[in-house]
């Protein structure tokens, strides 16, 4: 008996058998590395399974940015946004694989512009001489957007009273909040649901750009690009992989994944250029 | 045995049941457990690889910077001071970097104008990679890597061209680094369990680091070169793998783990590959011991339902062993065996209902005992009885057969005597005729009236007493035929009393025509004899119309328009010399109804009367119509009367 099932439990041991490379994808911290594991380990999952490959998580630290661990292959795969990609794209070659998809289901993102609830700023003019937190200098929602918005508003950077790149949305967020600074620009979903939490007040909202997308290393192999993007674009987390992927509608393509093109940047690219990115 | 084989059965199926399903559940949760634990081992070691290899990137980044800062030093690239000032600010460099060996700057011609030891001034360099990619405008870190004969780290070189203000090539900084300064940060590995090495190699193959807990580090670094980790890692991948390996001819099994070097920043990396390789046994412990607690948990579980079940199937066994041993018992006839009634189960139910039945049966048994007894009792008593019966009919047959003889003899010696005197008194008379006086002639025929009186009895007794004795078997008698020699019979005192006898329609029965004749000249006398002096007698005999319910019989009525009698009377005139009137008044010896009462019975039916006083009678004799077979037989015979006579 016990070398009956000495022997059917035995078969475990095959793990290591075949080689067990690991792609990794990498991602930006948005609340914590718990939280944020807790949102993308099932998605990892689900990817592993479709594709047959192995993925893992990859938070990008502190120290680090996304676009450089994506160009040097430190991760294969990242959850980008478009500056940052623009800028992958220039610096290492990586390559688009596709877009996420908003909750009404664009490949679309905004960014927003806003201040304290209890703050005299009604609209962007009123930002003139006054302190704005940004969010990374390579985010596009939390930088180059709003950039463009203060422009079209007549303000340069020179008009405020002092900048800051913060870092992240949410050390924007909270720079606002905490009165560091009076006025911020970030990414649409997190500015809205702190807006409607009564922490934050929206001053004004961009027009559509191109959503983050998933972007690839030059490096990794076609055949495993072609792969995980046919598994990004089969993903249904609304439908099929509801139960899959619990939180998912927190993340920035809570409707999955769209086929994305170079081109879809080339307004992007341009701003960009004009505000000095590259 | 039967009850052993249902222990057994009990036994084998609950473990083979419970042997199937700890198999099943063992080598699912082992599978579970096992894929997690190695999912857990597979994450942690690979943190381990990558975070070394990151550490690599980050020293390798630094020293990257500082040459390029070192480089870019405005002293350094006046070339203003004296070899000394340079010496110095190198020395200042050094400081700051002190993983650097050796810091020097060489003018274009390879000579060494400055060092932060001051060792070697003006010695010339041989020329090398950096000298060329310095040349080239080109930073070099990591790129070129030479070996030295007085360490067994190989060194790395740093350099980069020092420019003047305006842009031009004066000189190069070298840096030189001992791979063992990468090692420090990598020490930590030998507290790993079953930690065999790890080899840093750059693309060429070229190992630059080892470190093994033991002596054979160098044998397995080259091995590694060779292995499946090194190919998977040069297609960039990081990952995980088993793989056989030999050390010291024992063949075990090293689990390597992978990852390549991807530099930092604008460093853009050497693609350096690091192996970490474990002893997969001493690893896969965890595994073993879950295997092996899994495998305990599972024998102690079917050890347990392995005794358990045997103590259930006892329990079950042992109950229905008793009940057997009962069953035995009982059928040899121990009736008072009690089962033990030991669990409260279904088991006990059955012991107790078994105790139960045998009780009664018990009960049933002694009953039937006591029933028997009786019975056998009460059969010997009848048996008795009837001995008795049996002999007191013996008996009475022959005290009948004795009488009947004794009647017989009587009758007829009665009869000589009584017709002596008779004859003697008429002797008397006519032959002392006239010396008789008429009162003695009276006296005479009071005497012959008397013995004739007692002739027509001893007649009367004989015929009585023989009806019982008629050997003549029955036939078929035709009444009509019988009452018509009646009638001739009885002309003389039909013509006497002028009485008027009719006969109708009576039936053909199975008879003794004898008796048949004597039932009815007694019936139709009587009826002439009880007449009433006012009006002469007048005989009915006829049959009564048959009713459904008379089942074969016949009813044959005289009825008469007689003196009657009344219903006080109507059951004595059947028995024996029982006279209603005096002699005087009608003659006749009282033995006429008895014994039409006798012949009646003798045929099987009976006779009654309905009469009133002053009203005539109406005697009603049932008589069987067929005798049933037993025409040809003495019915007295039949019905079991005691002999005849």
């Amino acid at each position: 008996m016990v070398f009956v099932t000495g022997s059917v439990i035995a078969g475990c041991e095959s793990f290591f058998h075949e080689p067990r490379n690991m792609l990794f994808v990498g991602f930006d911290l948005r609340l914590s590395p718990e939280e944020d594991a807790k949102l993308y380990e099932p998605f990892m999952d689900y990817l592993s399974k479709k594709t047959g490959y192995d993925f893992r998580l990859r938070f990008t630290s502190e120290y680090e940015d996304t676009q450089e661990n994506l160009g040097t292959g430190k991760v294969q795969f990242a959850a980008i946004g478009a500056v940052s990609y623009i800028n992958a794209v220039n610096k290492y070659g990586a390559k688009i694989l596709a877009r996420g998809l908003n909750k009404n289901n664009e490949a679309m993102y905004q960014s927003i512009i806003f201040t304290r609830p209890d703050s005299d700023i009604r609209t962007l003019k009123e930002i003139k001489g006054r302190s704005f937190a940004f969010g990374s200098e390579d985010s596009t929602q939390g930088h180059l957007i709003p950039r463009e918005m203060l422009d079209d508003a007549g303000i340069t950077l020179d008009d405020l009273s002092k900048y800051e790149y913060t870092g992240s949305h949410k050390n924007a967020v909270d720079a606002v909040m905490n009165g560091t600074f009076d006025a911020g620009g970030g990414q649409d979903t997190l500015v809205k649901k702190m807006a409607k939490q009564g922490k934050i007040k929206i001053v004004k909202v961009s027009k559509y750009y191109p959503s983050s997308g998933m972007a690839a290393n030059k490096d990794v192999s076609p055949e495993i690009m072609e792969k995980v993007k046919k598994a990004l674009l089969e993903l249904d987390p609304l439908g099929r992989h509801k139960d899959m992927l619990p939180g998912w509608e927190q993340t920035e393509m809570p409707n999955g994944f769209t086929d994305a093109k170079e081109e879809d940047y080339t307004e992007l690219r341009e701003m960009m250029h004009m505000y000095g990115f590259n | 045995m039967v009850l052993g084989s249902i222990k057994k059965k009990i036994v084998a199926l609950s473990l083979g049941i419970i042997i199937l399903t700890t198999i099943v559940v063992s080598t699912l949760v082992y599978r579970i457990f096992s894929y997690h634990l190695m999912r857990t081992i597979e994450d942690y070691y690979i943190h381990i690889v990558v975070d070394s290899m990151e550490s690599i990137d980050e020293i390798m980044y630094d020293k990257y910077k500082s040459i390029q800062n070192i480089a870019a030093d405005g002293s350094i690239r006046s070339n203003a001071g004296s070899p000394e000032i340079i010496g110095a600010r190198l020395a200042e460099y050094n400081l700051i970097s002190p993983e650097f060996m050796s810091l020097s700057l060489l003018d274009m011609n390879r000579t060494r104008l400055a060092d932060s030891h001051n060792a070697h001034i003006g010695e010339k360099e041989k020329t090398s990679l950096y000298w060329e990619r310095a040349l080239e405008g080109k930073i070099t870190a990591g790129e070129d890597i030479e070996a030295i004969e007085s360490s067994r780290f190989p060194v790395i070189n740093f350099a980069a061209p020092v420019n003047n203000e305006r842009g031009k090539p004066t000189g190069v900084v070298v840096a030189k680094m001992s791979v063992k300064e990468l090692q420090a940060s990598m020490e930590d590995m030998f507290i790993i369990k079953g930690f065999m090495y790890f080899a840093l190699f750059d693309k060429e193959k070229n190992i630059l680091l080892s470190m093994a807990p033991h002596d054979h580090e160098k044998m397995l670094s080259e091995s590694i070169l060779d292995s499946v980790a090194a190919q998977e890692v040069s297609k960039g991948f990081t990952g995980a793998v088993i793989e056989p390996c030999a050390i010291h001819g024992d063949d075990m099994n090293n689990l390597s783990f992978y990852t390549s070097e991807k530099g930092k920043r604008n460093f853009r990396g050497n693609n350096w590959s690091a192996i970490m390789s474990l002893d997969f046994e001493r690893v896969s412990v965890p595994l073993y011991e879950l295997r092996d607690k899994i495998i305990a948990v599972s024998a102690v579980i079917i050890l347990i339902v392995g005794v358990v079940s045997f103590y259930i199937a006892r329990s079950l066994t042992v109950p229905i062993r008793n009940l057997q041993k009962g069953v035995k018992r009982i059928e040899e006839g121990d009736l008072d065996y009690q089962v033990e009634v030991g669990s409260k189960d279904e088991t006990g139910d059955l012991a107790a209902s078994f105790n139960k039945m045998v009780n009664t049966l018990r009960k049933k048994t002694n009953d039937l005992l006591d029933a028997n007894y009786v019975l056998e009792r009460e059969v010997h008593e009848r048996e008795k009885a009837e001995a008795e019966l049996k002999s007191y009919a013996t008996r009475l047959a022959q005290s009948n057969r004795e009488l009947q003889d004794f009647v017989k003899i009587t009758s007829h010696d009665l009869q000589e005597p009584l017709r002596k005197i008779r004859a003697m008194g008429d002797i008397v008379k006519s032959a002392c005729n006239e010396n008789i006086s008429s009162r003695g002639r009276d006296y005479i025929e009071r005497i012959q009236k008397a013995a004739a009186r007692l002739q027509t009895l001893i007649y009367d007794l004989r015929i009585f007493s023989s009806i019982t004795s008629r050997e003549k078997s029955f036939e078929p008698v035709n009444l009509n035929q019988v009452a018509r020699e009646v009638i001739t019979d009885l002309e003389n005192r039909i013509e006497e009393k002028v009485a008027r006898v009719a006969v109708k329609d009576l039936a053909t029965v199975d008879a003794d025509p004898l008796q048949m004749h004597q039932l009815l000249q007694n019936l139709i006398g009587n009826a002439i004899k009880f007449h009433k002096k006012s009006e002469p007698p007048s005989v009915k005999v006829y049959r009564r119309t048959e009713r459904k319910s008379n089942n074969g019989s016949f009813e044959l009525i005289v009825e008469d328009n007689g003196i009657g009698i009344d219903a006080k009377s109507a059951d004595r005139i059947f028995v024996v010399f029982q006279r209603l009137h005096g002699r005087s008044e009608y003659e006749g010896t009282g033995m006429g109804l008895p014994i039409c009462k006798k012949i009646a019975e003798r045929h099987g039916g009976s006779i009654t009367v309905k009469s009133k006083p002053g009203e005539g009678s109406l005697f009603i004799v049932t008589l069987p119509v067929s005798q049933g077979g037993e025409t040809g037989k003495n019915k007295s015979e039949q019905t079991g009367d005691p002999g005849r006579s």
